[in-house]
């Protein structure tokens, strides 16, 4: 059996599907316990406010305001943002074919990518996501260095470590706050990143430490709040 | 335990997969499946040894239901084996 060195992660994206869910059940506080600065990319919060009639969207929308700096920090991507309001500005007029559709998931392939010149080295992540198409196909192929979990992942796992009492108990407050709208997908990955032969990395360390990282806090970024 | 260690543990055969299935939070063996491929945890194609000893075991108890059954047919009044 092979041994493989742990390397603790440094950094955790968060994609639109967690946010959503996670606002939905009211537990986005939960995102802390990953003892790791929070990194949300612009397009992803203009996905999560986009309607704001769908459940959890103005949840979210106060939350990004009064946690940006303290609980996450927003990474401002080139051109992505501009394209994403761009195509919905297509679709509210009529367009059928979605322009929309895909941007977020590429803006974050963005910054993984770049994210050491970005981030100033920092370059071990973890991307939460809930889609099994950007979590099995995109990431896996293109970033396999980057370490991609599943909200159930992230769920179960806090569970298993006596973080949360009941993964289950937060999946069923989603579709009972959503009136049945939301179900959280049944899309379940924890897949380390890959980072050489013989070595991968590791979020669960940190779950029950007080480490909290290179930053040594939840927020803090290179710039100290947005990062362009 | 993480959900990765409870999906290379299972494929590992060090815990068996309804351990696994608690661990993890699925209803099913092809859950368990998925959220291996999933999370890239290698997939065992060879049963273990003591997946081997269980089904040993499962197999001759079925026989000997079997063999029972069988007597119990000879037995009935009228029966002409």
């Amino acid at each position: 059996m092979t041994t493989f060195t742990r390397v603790p992660i440094d950094l955790v994206v968060v994609d639109a599907g967690p946010l959503i869910t996670l606002s939905i059940a009211g537990e986005l506080r939960l995102l802390q316990k990953f003892r790791r600065p929070i990194r949300i990319l612009d397009v992803v919060k203009a996905e999560c406010t986009r309607f704001r009639d769908k459940p959890g969207a103005n949840e979210l929308a106060s939350w990004f305001s009064e946690a940006e700096g303290r609980d996450y920090s927003t990474i401002e991507t080139p051109g992505h943002l501009a394209r994403y309001l761009e195509a919905i500005a297509k679709e509210d007029a009529g367009d059928t074919n979605r322009p929309s559709q895909g941007i977020g998931d590429e803006a974050i392939t963005w910054y993984l990518v770049n994210v050491s010149k970005i981030e100033r080295g920092k370059d071990v992540v973890l991307v939460l996501l809930e889609d099994a198409a950007f979590g099995d196909g995109v990431l896996s192929t293109q970033t396999p260095e980057v370490a991609a979990v599943s909200t159930r992942a992230f769920l179960r796992t806090l569970q298993n470590f006596d973080l949360i009492e009941s993964a289950d108990a937060i999946i069923k407050r989603v579709e009972e706050n959503s009136g049945g709208m939301r179900a959280m997908a049944r899309y379940l990955a924890d897949r380390p990143g890959r980072l050489g032969p013989n070595a991968r990395t590791d979020w669960n360390a940190p779950l029950q430490s007080e480490d909290d990282g290179p930053d040594g806090g939840m927020s803090g970024g290179p710039s100290g709040g947005r990062s362009g | 335990m993480g959900v990765y260690e409870t999906l290379e543990a299972w494929q590992q055969g060090e815990i068996t997969y309804r351990r696994a299935m608690r661990l993890v939070g699925v209803d099913t063996i092809d859950d368990l499946y998925a959220a291996a491929y999933s999370s890239g945890v290698p997939i065992r194609y060879e049963a273990s040894q003591s997946e081997i000893h269980l089904s040993d075991h499962a197999i001759s108890l079925i026989e000997r239901q079997l063999e029972k059954a069988v007597d119990v047919a000879v037995a009935v009044p009228g029966h002409s084996p």
